[in-house]
């Protein structure tokens, strides 16, 4: 009683061609599991993967807790990432978060009640050299001022299914390729 | 100021040039081409001649780290791509995958024969969902041209790339943490030499592997177009600094932006390319932030490999991500900054670094918060002391070298802040240039 | 550093040692600073500025490189210089917990076991002392015998090391790409090199520890008086060794919920944990189960079970044992009482066949505790849960107290005066009536080997009868063909029918050790039918073939059979702690003690017991229940076994027991069988008396009493002997070990 369907063991079961172990599709493996749970891991999807890739359900724990890109608690639609490293501080960053959580009327790392948009943190995007910068989805932003994510964050609202502001469907395209 | 030939970023702005099409317009996969005629002896001989120093921050001789992988294909070994790329102030291998995804490509191949493999991984970090579809694209745009696959040109070797995404771990870039995550791991360091074998021996599963950065395998392309020695003669021609470099640069000068510079250059001419520090240098750090902060003097010294740590006391030249600060920026919040993102990225796993780090957060903060004591400018110091030469692998290092750095450079401006709870920059007297 | 401008960074530490009023090379800033005092500071004060091997221009150009620099006020006068430090170190070794004991032992048989194996030997230098250690031997067990002490938080003989505490260190002279240096170094996953020396107590080395342990502790509760680790805890006793007096940490610590129930046995403490791994790593090295793994990373990794799962694994118990804090700690012993309090008996578990060696631990004549003791050959040094928490029924209330009668359908509690006049009427009563042949004893697996020879002398010696037996269902008595360590050497390892795991244990840590280390190939069927004769005839004489009792007897016979023609290894797997000891000690219908024939031991046993056996053929367990349900047998005297519930067919052998004129049960509770008796003797547990338990592979091994038995009972054999004298044979034995010569003697030995 897998909660994958036949489609996504088929997308697991192409992952774990690719590499000599069935453990090392487990990276892979969990960014599926967290695509089809709609953007989050929740222990039975990580449960889901342990057993189809024969690995003690701690353990697919452990790995998807030690990377932060899993989201084991849900986030809100669209994630607004801003990098806080030095090369963005040195520009403003600090300022940008403090303008975003006073625009959505929350603090960085919560979601808005709307369950809408999540602000966070994030460390260094590697995006320095036009900082600061700021990832929503797939996409980056950069050179962003206080005007630029007032717009963005109203062209999220108006834009609400831009597939490159999802987080969902980021990593669908993995059986595709 | 020295012509900066353009190597790797020749095409760079070539519109279109991430397509196959365009990229085979402009001489793409030849020296592929030529690979494929050569031993992998020769190869690296080419190599060796080139000077190539890995550009994903350790700067080891490549040819050297080669030589060591057995080359049997019968016995299956690996070719493992390092763009994790989290180092802050480095973005070049962002840009080298966004808009010359080929070039990576034909490196991978080039250095696949070099290797005798047939397999190779591109480790990218989970944020570059961009960099990676564009990888992705090139590959498949490369598999249908019959550049990968079986029997790739008739050569009647086979050749497999695959993408491989992290999700959020900086010390997945250290190279034995990123075969802990290929392998579906914690992305927690493994053990190398003197404690277990090279990774060349024992690697990824066990067998015979190799690390290299994403512009390390891109310069292989046109090392092999112009042959080892002529790659050499390019500008300064430091002996032991060969060839040109990506830098990120970024902060406080005019023109940020990632310029590919000859090794060698001066640097102030560095700082010069990015179009001159904005404001009154006050310090930068060469070559992403493990490496740790630099004097603003001297300023006329070769930017390079041996260059920086002898001028600067910092690391070294890293992975070429150059931050550049001027005076108008408190030292303290940015060391703070540096220790709250080694803190965070920290894998856990030896006691120095996940103990030591949090305890070096939680006085910064404490500081931030204006309840600093003149002596915790010597307690960070101890704690550097006591994690220093101490941590499993080199991040620990990293970490506390900003620190270290700062805490020599600036330690009146501790002191100030610790009493005052403020920095005031310098009178501003302008310089101009 | 060049190794010359090392040399004066040491030259000048030297000097500042023998001066004891050294010039103080700079004052710290603030004196309100807290500062690490006393003899701790006079090891780390005198590291040298920059003979950590960093640049001297690294160092901050007015700061002192350690804030408790030689000459600070509070450390000046008086204290002894570092290398004097160093010396009285090794002088006076400091007290050892047991798990750090139990630990070196143990590298010390590695290393032994690799060097009689004939593996190359090298020559190691550890502080002035050579020692010959095997190659591939780890630095910090060339350490440990050289006698010096490395201290250590996630280095485990038993484990891959992860070097992840970084508490071993040492400075290790080492060669590397052809040039040789010095640097300071983990030791846990550092092999040996030939010539290889090592310093374990430079005042760099010594500094680094000091360092190590103020991180572990900055984030540690210091809980000590409130844990069950407090007496015997590596980090207290490194801290005491090693560590600074005070920490000087003054932020909040991090917090975690405490005693959170991992399972109904372990307690995990996060707040004390230390991520070492130790535990971890058992569950995926050893145990194989993986059940408990690190969450989240860096500061805040902690360790859990899954998701909202519990801690099942059978052998959860080790991990508290291997565990070098109290972030893991067993319900069953929480304040049950402090090391110093506790008695440990060594003796062996009498949960199962497998016979782990077991210290019983007891505090004012309760047993608190049962650890795992070292045996390489059974138990390396782990023991199941069963074997750790299952035995607490030796401190049950439910435990008979004294001697029952039954009087007019009710039990009545009486003296063991009047229940041993009872028994020994009835049976004379019987016996005079009816014969020696109407009376038979069913003899237990679970009671010693003396015991059982005991019962034997009773019923054939005294009695006179042959009617003897102790299986519950017919299974052939077919030694095991390796020892239980040799299982890890077969490259193909066949079980069947079984949950290895909980029914054998340990034999199932060496299988999966087998699997794990050694690369042996596994299989596990449900029968024998699942194509075992085919994959035997393929790997002959490189398998082995572990099969339970409880299958078929024919079954077994024909495997065995099989294996005789492949080469197979057949290991046929019996249950109980004594399942071997019952047999050897005569509890058969026809055979005598050592399993001897008639015809081959009668002589002897007849010289040594003064009388003639009967020569009536003896009856297996089921004849004796059928001829008691037709009236033939009248007599049935049941010693520590429950035959009308393990008996294969319980109700057969209700049926038997209720037609018995007379019963008698020597047993600790009052079980299915005791309910048919006529009388109940009240026994004593494994932990209250001594004797022999002879475990699957034939081995004999030592229980020895740990505390009085509970209320009025007795040991089984106690009883035995008490009636036999009743019965007028005068008893020579004062002690199990008595009885156990007696019994050498009767098997012909
Ligand atoms: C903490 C840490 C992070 C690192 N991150 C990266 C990285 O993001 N990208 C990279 O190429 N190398 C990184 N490195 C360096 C790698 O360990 C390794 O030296 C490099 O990939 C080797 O490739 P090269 O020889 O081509 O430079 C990192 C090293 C450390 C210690
Ligand atoms: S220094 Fe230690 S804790 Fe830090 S990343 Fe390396 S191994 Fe992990
Ligand atoms: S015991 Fe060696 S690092 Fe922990």
């Amino acid at each position: 009683m897998s909660v994958f369907s036949e489609e996504t063991i088929a997308r697991l079961d192409e992952l774990i061609s690719r590499y000599p172990t069935k453990k090392a599709a487990l990276l892979p493996a969990l960014w599926v599991a967290q695509d089809v749970g709609g953007g989050v891991l929740n222990p039975d999807a990580m449960e889901a993967v342990a057993s189809h890739l024969e690995l003690p359900p701690a353990e697919v724990q452990g790995v998807a807790t030690f990377y932060t890109m899993y989201n084991k608690v849900p986030r809100g639609k669209f994630a607004i990432e801003i990098c806080h490293n030095v090369p963005c501080m040195a520009f403003g960053a600090e300022e940008l978060i403090a303008h975003c959580e006073h625009s959505l009327g929350i603090s960085a790392g919560e979601t808005t009640p709307d369950g809408h948009i999540t602000l966070a943190r994030v460390e260094c995007l590697g995006a320095c050299c036009n900082a600061p910068a700021v990832q929503i989805g797939s996409k980056y932003y950069e050179n962003v001022s206080a005007e630029h994510i007032d717009a963005l964050i109203v062209q999220i609202k108006s834009l609400p299914d831009n597939p490159d502001h999802t987080p969902q469907g980021l990593i669908s395209e993995t059986a595709s390729f | 100021m020295q012509e900066q030939p353009q190597v790797l970023y020749k095409n760079r702005y070539v519109p279109g040039i991430n397509t196959l099409e365009v990229y085979l317009q402009h001489g793409g996969y030849e020296s592929f081409r030529k690979a494929l005629t050569m031993t992998p002896d020769a190869i690296i001989d080419e190599v060796k001649a080139s000077g190539l120093r890995g550009r994903g921050g350790a700067g080891f001789p490549t040819s050297v780290k080669w030589v060591a992988v057995p080359k049997n294909r019968d016995q299956e070994h690996f070719l493992i791509i390092n763009a994790d790329e989290g180092e802050p102030g480095t973005a070049k291998d962002r840009d080298l995958m966004n808009a010359l995804p080929h070039l990576m490509i034909e490196g991978c191949l080039c250095s696949l024969m070099a290797l005798n493999a047939s397999k190779c991984y591109i480790y990218i970090r989970g944020e570059y969902i961009e960099p990676w579809k564009s990888v992705q694209k090139a590959i498949n745009e490369a598999r249908k041209a019959g550049f990968i696959g079986k029997n790739v040109l008739g050569s009647g070797l086979d050749f497999e790339i695959y993408t491989h995404l992290g999700a959020g771990a900086y010390e997945c870039g250290e190279e034995s943490a990123l075969m802990s995550s290929l392998m579906g791991e914690r992305g927690m360091p493994r053990m190398k030499p003197p404690y277990a074998p090279l990774p060349q021996v024992k690697g990824v599963w066990d067998k015979p592997s190799v690390v290299n950065n994403v512009e390390t395998v891109s310069t292989l392309v046109p090392i092999l177009a112009m042959g080892g020695a002529e790659y050499t003669k390019i500008g300064y021609g430091s002996p032991r600094s060969r060839g040109t470099k990506l830098f990120s640069i970024s902060g406080h000068v005019n023109k940020p932006g990632i310029y590919e510079i000859v090794l060698g250059t001066p640097f102030n001419e560095v700082l010069e390319i990015a179009g001159g520090v904005k404001g009154k240098l006050k310090t930068y750090i060469p070559g992403g932030s493990s490496m740790g902060f630099a004097p603003p003097t001297p300023m006329d010294y070769p930017f390079d490999y041996e260059g920086i740590p002898q001028n600067t006391k910092t690391l070294g030249l890293g992975s070429g991500g150059l931050i550049v600060f001027n005076d108008t920026v408190p030292i303290v919040p940015l060391a703070a900054r540096l220790t709250h993102f080694y803190h965070h990225e920290s894998c856990g796993k030896c006691t120095p670094c996940r103990e030591g780090l949090n305890w070096m957060a939680k006085i910064y903060d404490r500081i931030l918060a204006g309840a600093g004591r003149e002596s915790d400018v010597d307690l960070l110091w101890d704690i550097c002391d006591n994690i220093r030469g101490k941590s499993f692998c080199p991040l620990g290092e990293g970490a506390i070298w900003p620190v270290m750095t700062s805490l020599t450079l600036f330690r009146d401006e501790y002191l100030q802040y610790i009493r005052t709870g403020t920095y005031t920059p310098p009178v501003a007297v302008t310089t101009a240039g | 550093m060049s190794e010359e401008s090392k040399k004066s960074a040491e030259k000048t530490a030297n000097t500042q040692a023998a001066n004891p009023n050294p010039s103080p090379a700079s004052t710290p800033h603030e004196a309100g600073s807290q500062q690490v005092i006393g003899e701790g500071s006079a090891k780390l004060g005198n590291a040298p500025v920059g003979a950590s091997g960093v640049p001297v221009s690294m160092q901050s150009p007015t700061a002192p490189a350690s804030p408790a620099a030689p000459g600070t006020p509070t450390s000046a006068t008086g204290s002894p210089s570092a290398e004097k430090a160093a010396e009285k170190a090794s002088e006076t070794p400091r007290d050892k917990t047991d798990i750090e004991k139990k630990d070196s032992a143990t590298s010390e048989a590695k290393a032994q076991a690799a060097a009689t194996s004939g593996v190359e030997m090298f020559t190691v230098t550890v502080d002035g002392l050579s020692v010959e250690v095997p190659k591939g031997t780890a630095v910090i067990e060339a350490c440990f015998r050289a006698g010096a002490d490395v201290p250590y938080f996630c280095y485990h003989p038993r484990l891959e090391s992860v070097g992840a505490c970084r508490m071993c260190v040492a400075a290790v002279e080492l060669e590397q790409f052809g040039a040789r240096r010095t640097a300071i170094m983990t030791t846990c996953n550092l092999q040996v090199q030939n010539g290889m020396v090592v310093k374990t107590g430079t005042p760099d080395v010594k500094k680094a520890q000091n360092g190590i342990l103020e991180f572990l502790l900055a984030n540690h509760p210091l809980d000590c008086p409130i844990c069950d680790r407090g007496g015997e805890c590596p980090l207290q006793n490194m801290t005491i060794a090693y560590g600074p007096p005070t920490s000087r940490f003054i932020e909040e610590k991090r917090h975690f919920p405490k005693a959170v129930p991992l399972s109904d046995f372990v307690i995990l403490d996060r707040e004390r944990c230390i991520q070492c791994m130790r535990c971890t790593r058992f569950t995926d090295e050893i145990a194989g189960d993986g059940q408990l793994d690190l969450l989240d990373r860096g500061a805040e990794s902690k360790i859990a079970v899954f998701s909202d799962t519990k801690f099942t694994s059978n052998f959860s118990g080790n991990t508290i044992e291997i565990c070098p804090v109290g972030a893991l700690t067993s319900r069953t012993y929480r304040f049950a009482g402090r090391p110093w309090e506790i008695k440990s008996v060594d003796s062996i578990c009498a949960e199962c066949g497998n016979g782990c060696n077991i210290a019983v631990q007891h505090r004012m004549g309760e047993v608190v505790r049962i650890n795992g003791r070292t045996n390489e050959d059974i138990n390396e040094e782990w023991t199941c849960d069963r074997g750790k928490f299952g035995q607490y029924y030796i401190n049950s209330d439910k435990r008979l107290s004294s001697p029952l009668i039954r009087r007019e359908g009710r039990f009545v509690e009486s003296t063991w005066e009047e229940a041993f006049g009872m028994i020994a009427d009835r049976l004379s009563q019987i016996k005079a009536q009816y014969g020696a042949g109407s009376i038979a004893g069913i003899g237990s697996t679970r009671c010693t080997l003396e015991e059982n020879y005991l019962l034997g002398r009773v019923m054939r010696g005294v009695i006179g009868t042959n009617h003897l037996d102790h299986q519950m269902s017919s299974y052939p008595l077919l030694p095991m063909q390796t020892t239980i360590a040799e299982i890890e050497n077969f490259k193909t390892i066949v079980s069947v029918g079984m949950e290895l795991q909980r029914e054998q244990p340990i034999v199932y840590l060496r299988v999966y050790k087998a699997k794990r280390r050694k690369g042996a190939n596994w299989i596990e069927v449900a029968s024998l039918d699942s194509g075992v004769e085919a994959i035997l005839r393929q790997v002959g004489a490189e398998a082995v073939l572990l099969l339970p009792h409880h299958l078929q007897a024919s079954e077994l016979e024909r495997a065995f059979a099989f294996c005789q023609e492949t080469g197979t290894k057949f290991n046929l797997l019996l249950p109980d702690a004594n399942s071997w000891g019952a047999p050897t000690a005569g509890i058969l219908p026809n055979a005598l003690p050592g399993m001897r024939p008639f015809a081959d031991g009668r002589a002897d046993v007849e010289r040594m017991w003064g009388v003639k056996l009967s020569d009536a053929p003896g009856k297996a367990a089921g004849d004796i229940f059928a001829s008691a349900a037709k009236g033939e047998i009248k007599a049935i005297y049941v010693m520590g076994n429950d035959p009308a519930k393990e008996f294969a067919d319980p109700s057969q052998a209700r049926r038997g027991l209720e037609s018995a004129a007379f019963v008698v049960v020597q047993d600790l509770f009052l079980s299915d069988t005791a309910q048919f008796a006529d009388v109940v003797l009240p026994s004593s547990s494994f932990a209250e008396k001594d004797g022999t338990f002879v475990n699957i592979e034939g081995r004999e091994q030592k229980i020895k009493q740990a505390i009085a038995p509970r209320g009025n009972s007795r040991p089984d054999w106690r009883i035995l002997a008490d009636l036999m004298a009743r019965l007028g044979t005068p008893v020579p034995y004062f002690s199990a070990r008595d009885i156990y010569r007696e019994y050498r003697r009767a098997s012909g030995a």
